[in-house]
């Protein structure tokens, strides 16, 4: 998109009215979230004026991860949260998205990191062929027997 | 990476000032050495005069060396001092002076001294009150069809049908105008806009249906709706609106009331006759460049059109409908459209004449093209083709081998650089600025 990235931080959330002054739209107040969110999640280089698509992929994830989590969904859908990310980033994401389970909200991440899924988890399930193939609790599972779930081995098959 | 500090923190106001000065004295410097060069050049040419084709080339050499010069000083300035406008400003410039160059040429075909034409055309769009009276107004006209194309623009519509639904409001501001009995020419000019407004959205209502329920291409249908809007109008004037005993297509004059001042009486000191068409309609047209200005950058409907012109998916995922982005869009745009007729129908004709937009619908694409759908651009494009359009009726009066289609050429020449050949000219463009950055480290 060539939105700004300050324009970006209101995305499908413009309609707040902490955005809004009066019938126009608060610019100032958003840049200032976004100055703010980019602080904290770290995005590089923290200049809201650019345009968001001229970010690298893991920053333009970190502006999008800011936008989403920042508002304190009751149900939060997160598919490979940390593609792209650098290391540190990657850890405060991940620190997000536990504090939000924390406060009692639903969240359903897809990842195709083993470890960011046995890391964060408190239930896994593991899809094969549009089934879910299985479901493990992290601290019984492991990746070679989620892999075996990943390649459709199924319990019944494995006991027979 | 030279980063570039976001300048919106503390603005300092004299650097802009200082900036205008310092161009205007490099572009002063150029000019004087260009200026006797120049007429070094012309002189020595009229020893050819027996062979005009010749002295004609040379004109068109000096035409295009000023030019250049004056486009450097250009690129040097945006270059050093406000890179950020280098695709606002420095693009449309250099296509202005390509087209003028391919103008040139034209009319070194036609047979007469391109220098010549050119003045006639300046002289007769800016060198009299007159002339600024008809080159006002025409811009007041495409201001609004240019406004209206560039609204739909940032829905990423093409709204061609400027045309029709410019005549749809003329017809609007006619019944108004006609059926109520107004009290003063301000409530008139109140009401006759919300009427051309509405007889505009109107029209463009049904394409833009079309175009968000059924998928029917809003270039196709905008374009047979101007036909049918020409058949409709002829349809009305002839038969419903034509006053008893006239055999002219045309309603009556519109009663005392509902006349706008024109500027020979809010700026008759500026020299404007009583015959000047120029009304305060332009007013109007400032408005609506604020307006939309306000809309589309400073509203939640305005972020929508905008992230709805950049990516329909992306906007469908922030929740943003497209087929009301796409109505509100059009009906907006068709009521700017519609606007136009307050300052052709009202202002100037004060009655409904057949073919009463004369072209200005689709002079609003170009205008919105090279004013890159931005409102000051609109505005400053508007003046551009107002000038073209005063200046070319100029040109054919002094210079009979060149018809008023002279205005059309250009007008396309500014279209194919603006639109179609934007790259050619920003490519190159955008390779000098990248070979010639300031290396800070």
């Amino acid at each position: 998109m060539p939105y700004e990235a300050w324009e970006n931080t209101a995305f499908g959330y413009h309609h707040d009215p902490k955005y809004q002054s009066g019938i126009l739209m608060n610019n100032a107040a958003i840049k200032a979230d976004c100055i703010e969110k980019m602080e904290r999640y770290d995005v590089r280089p923290p200049n809201p004026r650019l345009p968001a698509r001229n970010f690298s992929g893991g920053n333009q994830q970190k502006i999008v991860v800011a936008r989403e989590m920042d508002r304190q969904p009751d149900l939060l859908l997160v598919g490979q949260p940390t593609r792209g990310v650098d290391i540190g980033a990657i850890e405060f994401i991940h620190k997000q998205i536990i504090a939000l389970r924390d406060a009692g909200k639903a969240v359903l991440l897809v990842s195709v990191e083993l470890d960011e899924i046995l890391g964060l988890s408190d239930r896994i399930a593991v899809m094969f062929d549009g089934q879910i193939s299985g479901e493990r609790l992290p601290n019984e599972t492991n990746e070679a027997d989620l892999g075996l779930l990943m390649a459709g081995v199924t319990e019944q098959q494995g006991a027979a | 990476m030279s980063t570039t500090t976001p300048s919106s923190e503390a603005p300092n106001l004299f650097k802009p000032l200082i900036d205008v000065g310092l161009f205007a004295v490099a572009l002063g410097v150029i000019y004087l050495i260009v200026g006797p060069i120049g007429g070094v050049i012309l002189f020595a040419s009229t020893a050819f005069a027996a062979e005009p084709r010749i002295v004609y080339a040379i004109e068109f050499f000096y035409i295009f060396l000023t030019g250049l010069l004056s486009l450097l000083v250009l690129m040097a300035f945006i270059f050093r001092r406000l890179p950020d406008l280098r695709d606002t400003v420095l693009v449309p410039t250099a296509s202005i002076y390509f087209a003028l160059l391919g103008t040139a040429i034209t009319i070194i075909f036609i047979g007469e001294s391109p220098v010549e034409a050119l003045n006639i055309m300046i002289r007769g769009a800016f060198g009299s009150a007159y002339g600024w009276g008809y080159t006002l107004f025409y811009t007041t006209n495409f201001i609004f069809t240019g406004l209206a194309v560039a609204v739909a623009f940032h829905a990423r519509m093409f709204n061609i049908g400027g045309e029709g639904q410019a005549a749809l409001g003329g017809l609007g501001v006619a019944i108004v105008a006609l059926s109520i009995d107004w009290p003063h020419w301000s409530l008139a000019l109140l009401g006759c806009t919300i009427a051309a407004a509405l007889f505009g959205a109107a029209w463009a209502a049904i394409p833009a249906y079309l175009q968000a329920k059924r998928g029917s291409h809003i270039v196709i249908t905008t374009i047979m709706f101007n036909f049918i809007a020409a058949a409709l109008l002829v349809y009305l004037l002839v038969n419903v609106f034509r006053v008893e005993g006239s055999m002219a297509p045309e309603t009556a004059r519109f009663p005392e009331n509902t006349r706008l001042p024109n500027a020979s009486q809010f700026a008759g000191f500026l020299g404007f006759g009583s015959s000047t068409p120029l009304n305060v309609t332009f007013f109007v047209a400032i408005a609506s460049c604020v307006g939309v200005w306000l809309l589309i950058w400073r509203t939640k409907l305005g972020y929508e059109i905008r992230a709805f012109g950049h990516s329909e998916s992306a906007a469908i995922y922030a929740g943003i409908s497209p087929i009301k982005i796409t109505m509100i869009a059009m009906l907006i745009s068709g009521g700017l459209s519609g606007m136009m007729a307050i300052n052709a129908v009202q202002g100037e004709a004060e009655r409904l004449v057949i073919d009463s937009v004369q072209g200005a619908g689709f002079v609003g694409i170009a205008v919105a093209l090279m004013g890159r759908s931005h409102p000051v651009g609109v505005f400053l494009a508007a003046l551009l083709f107002g000038a073209l359009y005063q200046g070319g009726a100029e040109l054919q009066f002094e210079m009979p081998a060149i018809s008023r289609d002279m205005i059309l050429v250009i007008q396309a020449l500014v279209i194919l650089f603006t639109g179609a050949l934007d790259n050619m000219v920003r490519m190159p463009m955008e390779k000098l600025f990248l070979a010639l950055r300031p290396r800070t480290e």
